[in-house]
């Protein structure tokens, strides 16, 4: 598992981890059923709190991106558990509701809006549907992480 | 396993002219915290307390789960490491071992000797021969050797290099992928702490500031600098408050951002910015 | 407080000096009988050799002040009584010690000298050692245990150097045992028995006191 945090990002480090972990599930680097590292091990390789790595792996179970078992760790869940795919959809919403937006200020009506997203969809098409979404969140990436 | 490797309540303590007044903090068991203030705030007063140098004049104070002054027993699970030596200095290393051993149920001379070959400390060296560096590493080394659970250390940075800092943060990495351990350690070299810290307690002039866990400290404080004639509202307490000819600049509770006027610049602070403030304002 | 603290206690006291003992034990080895042929008393170079026993039982002190291994007695898992009692078993292993080689000098002068103990002369040296050892200690660590060997040394050295001072200008003047000059010569039964029984005493009250002391010695 790869994480590469920055000190200068602005972004919170445990939000960093989370974003990151994700990704890394999302793009498939991480298989359903994976151990993650140890919130300690993770917290001494990465020289930060346990608190931080903690609260990271807490709220990536919490979105159902992972399980922690008692006394065994952390596992990946699968990519299409409810919880994945609601976080997900609220993604789109979100995404579209800002694309929305900035289209009543460009003052585009619906056709305008369909047109548009039917073009990128057809450009989208080819490519992997999960990577598209790495690059969604708050826009914090570190670099390295796209390859 | 009782999950609060320290509890200090009310403390108040006394030590030749310097008084402690009304110290309180807690450390979970599995964590780090990271002990602030600057030389002369109590750090080191507050830590012979919990070791049982000193006895306090009032509070309580639990250490893994035992009050004080608890049996002696007690101290085989703690590793105290201070900013100077408490060893002959004229003892090799291998002296060092042959001293101390017999004091501990549980040493582990293999531990020692495996340790002080990964620290590159040479068992033949005389304790007086190390620099700042090794004798805070040979510290650790002992406490591990006698397999403690909470590390206590006072100043342990001061006098070491980066590049020795950095190592004593991998070390307190490795000690802590045991949940079973902890570590409380003093320093006014905040920088150290900004990220292994699971905790920070404040102190100044003997009494805690704030005791929180980190991150929660630093988001409960705002850096706010403005013109000569800023920051003077009346309803926001401006901490550590300096104004000059250019400017004027104080710490400001999180929730106090919203009262200002004026046209501010609002940061987040660094935990150096918030003991200097804070030590500041008294 | 355990007495396995006290003896680990004693035994890092015989750790601490370690490193320094050589120059002070060799001082005491020569000058002991040195003096004793000097004076021509074979009895003096037991009573030397327990004097000087006495400077060396101050050597923890020295060595514990200079680095601040009371704050390591601190961190060990003894109890603070058991380190000044601990110093105590030292200081007796160490008097011990300077009665043994002191015996062996005393007896060795003796033969070559033509000069033989009797049995009673011989108990009275050792228990007089005794008491003179007893009150140095006595006298001198409660000072160390309150204020710290630093600070403490220039006062407890006055009683040590009235003593010795004391045996010596007396062993001299008389050109005998000093043992032997008590007025009124009272029977060696009750010397033996007054020494053995007054330094124990003196030891035990200082003790105590050093106990007290060093408890509220602020550090």
């Amino acid at each position: 598992m790869r994480v590469v945090l920055s000190n200068t990002s602005g972004v919170p480090l445990y939000e960093q981890i989370k974003e990151q972990v994700k990704a890394a599930i999302l793009a498939g680097e991480l298989a359903e059923g994976d151990a993650l590292p140890s919130v300690r091990g993770l917290a001494r390789d990465l020289r930060i709190s346990v608190i931080t790595t903690t609260r990271a792996y807490a709220d990536l179970a919490q979105e159902g991106f992972i399980t922690n078992v008692a006394g065994k760790g952390a596992f990946v869940l699968g990519v299409d558990s409810e919880l994945v795919r609601e976080q997900l959809l609220r993604q789109v919403e979100d995404g579209l509701t800002a694309a929305l937006d900035a289209a009543r200020l460009a003052g585009l009506d619906r056709d305008g809006v369909v047109e548009i997203l039917d073009t990128l969809i057809a450009t989208d098409e080819p490519e992997d549907a999960g990577a598209a979404t790495t690059d969604r969140p708050t826009g914090h990436r570190t670099e390295g992480q796209d390859q | 396993m009782n999950d609060l490797a320290i509890a200090v309540r009310h403390l108040d303590a006394t030590r030749g002219t310097f008084h402690l007044r009304d110290v309180s903090f807690e450390l979970p068991t599995g964590f780090v915290m990271g002990f602030v203030g600057r030389n002369g705030a109590g750090k080191t007063t507050t830590i012979r307390c919990l070791l049982g140098m000193l006895t306090p004049d009032a509070g309580e104070i639990e250490v893994l789960g035992q009050p004080l002054p608890a049996d002696p027993a007690l101290r085989e699970d703690i590793g105290v490491v201070l900013d100077h030596s408490t060893l002959v200095e004229d003892w090799r290393l291998t002296e060092v071992e042959r001293a101390l051993a017999p004091f501990y149920s549980r040493w582990d001379g293999a531990r020692y000797r495996a340790l002080l070959e990964e620290f590159e400390l040479d068992p033949r060296h005389k304790v007086k021969e190390l620099s700042r560096g090794q004798a805070m590493k040979l510290g650790i080394t002992l406490a591990l050797s006698h397999h403690a659970r909470l590390l206590v250390l006072d100043e342990p940075t001061s006098g070491l290099d980066p590049a020795a800092r950095d190592e004593l943060v991998s070390i307190l990495g490795d000690f802590l992928t045991d949940d079973g351990h902890s570590v409380l350690f003093s320093t006014h070299i905040t920088s150290d702490l900004e990220r292994i810290a699971d905790y920070v307690t404040v102190i100044d002039a003997g009494r805690v500031v704030d005791s929180a866990p980190k991150d929660e400290l630093l988001d409960a404080y705002r850096l706010v600098r403005g013109g000569p004639e800023d920051l003077v509202d009346p309803d926001v307490d401006f901490l550590g408050l300096r104004r000059n000819e250019t400017g004027a600049e104080a710490l400001v509770a999180a929730g106090q951002v919203d009262r200002l006027s004026g046209d501010l610049v609002v940061d987040r602070p660094t935990l150096d910015e918030i003991v200097v403030k804070m030590g500041d304002h008294r | 407080m355990t007495s396995s603290a006290v003896l680990r206690l004693a035994r890092l006291d015989v750790r601490s000096v370690a490193p320094y003992r050589n120059a002070q034990v060799l001082l005491m080895v020569i000058l002991a009988p040195l003096l004793a042929a000097i004076w021509g008393e074979p009895a003096s170079a037991l009573v030397m050799a327990v004097v000087f026993a006495t400077f060396l039982a101050a050597y923890p002190f020295a060595v514990a002040d200079k680095n601040d291994l009371d704050t390591l007695y601190g961190m060990l898992p003894v109890a603070r009584r058991a380190v000044v009692v601990g110093r105590l078993v030292f200081s007796l292993g160490l008097f011990a010690a300077a009665l043994a080689y002191g015996g062996v000098a005393t007896a060795a002068l003796a033969t070559l000298m033509h000069r033989p103990l009797t049995a009673e002369d011989a108990v009275m040296v050792v228990t007089i050692s005794f008491a003179i050892f007893a009150l140095m200690a006595a006298l001198q660590f409660p000072f160390y245990w309150a204020f710290g060997y630093t600070k403490a040394r220039a006062a407890s050295f006055v009683p040590l150097f009235a003593l010795a001072f004391g045996v010596g200008v007396v062993s001299i003047a008389t050109g005998q045992d000093p043992t032997g000059t008590f007025p009124g010569a009272p029977s060696a039964a009750l010397v033996a028995a007054v020494s053995l029984i007054g330094g124990t005493v003196a030891l035990a009250v200082s003790t105590a006191l050093s106990v007290r002391l060093d408890a509220r010695r602020v550090r």
